[in-house]
C-alpha cells in the first residue's frame, strides 16, 4: 500500500497522489503556468532523495536513473567484481541491474531498506547466478583453495577493510574471526554454506548458526556506531 | 497448538542469515521465500540482513562511465505503437509511454540531420545524450536564476498565456529552461527559431516534448523575437507553419 504512492501515473499509478505528495512545489519563476514537472525534478536531480529518485525513474525519467547509477553503481560494480572476479562479467551485471531498476522500479521498496542495500541485493544475487553457472564452476572451484587459504588467518589484509568507513570497521572487529571468516566465504566468495562448512571442516548446522549470528552480531554493533539500520 | 506462523519460523528462522547472502541450496531457498511471503518477522530479519551487510559492500568509488553508456543502450524504450496518420496535439499532463517513445524518435531523428539543417548565424548545441541533457538541465536551472541573464517569457500565439521560458545569458549560451508545450504525435518536433530583421533562421530543434534544450546566439546580434513551430521530425530549413509560441527579446 506505502507503496503505490510513490510511482507515477506513466507505470499506471495514481499520479496527482504522487504530484502532491513527493515532487516538489514549483518555484516562482514558473508560478504563471505550472511548468513541467520533468523539469522541477531534474533541477533537484542532485539533492533527491534516492527514493525520489525511483519515483522519477517510475515516470520513465531517464537522468534519474543516470543520477542513481552516479551514486550507486560504484559500489554494485565493486560487489559484483568482488564476487565474480572478472571485470566483464562484473559489467554484465551491473548493467542488468540498472536495467532492471528502470524495467521495474516497483520492486524497491523504501519500507524495507535503502536503495543501496536493494541495488546490492539484487547485484549479489545476480552475481551469485552467474558464479553457479557452469561456465563459471571450473573458476570458482580453483578459488575455493584460494579462499579458505587467505580467509580467517590474514583478515586485515583483506580488501573488504580497505573500502569501509571507519564505523564500519570499528563494528567488524566485534566479530569473532570465524564469523567474519563464515560471512565472507559466503558473500563475497559466493559459497552456499555446505560448501563453507566443507570448506572449514565443520558441521553444516554451525555454519549456518554462524552466519546469522554473526550478521546479528554485526548489526547491534554497527547501531551502537551509530549507523541506524 | 501453536500458530502456523510459529512453526514456519521455527523450521525457517535458522536459514535466514544464509538466505540474505544468497548462501542457500535452490530448494532451501525457495522453502525461505515461500516461509517469507506470509512472516513480516522473517522478512524484516532478512532485509535487516541485507542491509547489514550492504555495509560492508557499501564503497567502492566512482561508477564507471563505460557501464553507463551500455545501460542507457540498452533500457527499454517502449517500441511505437502504429503511428496515427495525422499528427495531433496531446495534453503534457497526460504523459505516458508515448511521450517517450515520441521524444526518442524525436531525439533520434534530430540527431540524424543535425548536421543537414542551415542554421544561420545560430549554432544548435542540441544535446541528445540523456546524460548531457541531464547536465543541461542544471546549467539551465542555473541560467534561469542567473541575474544577469536575459530572461524571456515564452507565450502562446493562441491563447497568450505563459508556456515555457527562455534564458539567455551574456555569453550566448542559451536555454529552453522550461515549456509546458504539448507534446507532439506522430513524427513531429517543435523547432526554435530566431527572428533576424524579419527573417526566420533556425536555432535548434526542440523535439516532440520540450523541457530543457540548450542553444546558442551571437550575443553581439541578438534576435528581435524567438519562435516556436511544429515541424516535420528532422525539422526545416524554413517554417512551414505558423508559430505555436513567441517569446519577445
Amino acid at each position: 500500500v506505502g507503496l503505490r504512492r510513490f510511482y507515477g501515473a506513466d507505470r499506471g499509478l495514481d499520479a496527482e497522489n504522487l504530484k502532491n505528495s513527493v515532487l516538489p512545489s514549483p518555484p516562482a519563476w514558473t508560478s504563471k503556468s505550472g511548468g513541467s514537472d520533468e523539469y522541477l525534478s531534474m533541477i533537484d536531480l542532485q539533492t533527491a532523495s534516492d527514493t525520489r529518485l525511483v519515483v522519477a525513474i517510475g515516470r520513465w525519467h531517464e537522468p534519474a536513473l543516470a543520477e542513481v547509477y552516479r551514486r550507486h553503481g560504484g559500489a554494485v560494480h565493486a560487489l559484483a567484481r568482488r564476487v565474480l572476479g572478472s571485470v566483464e562479467q562484473a559489467e554484465d551485471v551491473t548493467q542488468e541491474v540498472f536495467v532492471k531498476l528502470w524495467q521495474q522500479p516497483e520492486r524497491f521498496d523504501p519500507a524495507r531498506g535503502s536503495l543501496r542495500s536493494f541495488l546490492l541485493s539484487v547485484a549479489h544475487g545476480r552475481a551469485i547466478d552467474v558464479l553457479r553457472s557452469n561456465t563459471a564452476r571450473r573458476a570458482r572451484e580453483e578459488r575455493s583453495a584460494a579462499d579458505v587459504a587467505t580467509s580467517g588467518y590474514d583478515i586485515e589484509r583483506h580488501a573488504w577493510d580497505l573500502h569501509m568507513n571507519d564505523q564500519v570497521r570499528k563494528a567488524v572487529v566485534e566479530l569473532t574471526p570465524e564469523q567474519r571468516q563464515a560471512i565472507e566465504l559466503a558473500y563475497f566468495g559466493g559459497h552456499t554454506y555446505r560448501e563453507v562448512a566443507h570448506l572449514l571442516g565443520e558441521p553444516e548446522g554451525t555454519i549456518k548458526a554462524r552466519i546469522r549470528s554473526g550478521l546479528t552480531h554485526l548489526r547491534r554493533a554497527l547501531e551502537r556506531e551509530g549507523i541506524q539500520l | 497448538v501453536s500458530p502456523p506462523e510459529a512453526d514456519g519460523c521455527d523450521a525457517i528462522q535458522d536459514l535466514l542469515g544464509a538466505y540474505a547472502l544468497d548462501s542457500l541450496d535452490p530448494d532451501e531457498a525457495a522453502l525461505v521465500e515461500k516461509h517469507l511471503e506470509t512472516c513480516p518477522r522473517c522478512q524484516q530479519e532478512v532485509d535487516q540482513h541485507r542491509e547489514t551487510v550492504g555495509l560492508l559492500a557499501a564503497a567502492g568509488g566512482t561508477a564507471p562511465e563505460p557501464i553507463w553508456d551500455r545501460i542507457a543502450g540498452a533500457i527499454e524504450r517502449p517500441g511505437p505503437p502504429e503511428a496515427p496518420p495525422v499528427p495531433r496535439l496531446v495534453p503534457a499532463a497526460r504523459p505516458g509511454r508515448w511521450r517517450r517513445v515520441i521524444q526518442a524518435v524525436a531525439v533520434a531523428a534530430a540527431a540524424a540531420v543535425i548536421g543537414l539543417v542551415a542554421v544561420g548565424t545560430a549554432r544548435i548545441v542540441h544535446l541528445n545524450h540523456q546524460v548531457h541533457q541531464l547536465q543541461t538541465a542544471n546549467t539551465a536551472a542555473a541560467a534561469a536564476i542567473n541575474p544577469s541573464a536575459l530572461h524571456l517569457t515564452l507565450a502562446s500565439t493562441a491563447t497568450g498565456r505563459q508556456i515555457g521560458g527562455l534564458a539567455v545569458l551574456k555569453s550566448g549560451e542559451s536555454y529552453l529552461v522550461w515549456s509546458a508545450l504539448p507534446t507532439l504525435v506522430s513524427a513531429h518536433t517543435y523547432q526554435l527559431w530566431s527572428m533576424i530583421d524579419g527573417r526566420f533562421v533556425s536555432v535548434s530543434l526542440l523535439g516532440a516534448h520540450p523541457t530543457t534544450v540548450a542553444f546558442r546566439v551571437d550575443p553581439a546580434a541578438l534576435p528581435q523575437a524567438f519562435l516556436i513551430t511544429v515541424e516535420p521530425a528532422g525539422g526545416v530549413v524554413a517554417p512551414t507553419s505558423s508559430p505555436v509560441a513567441k517569446a519577445a527579446v
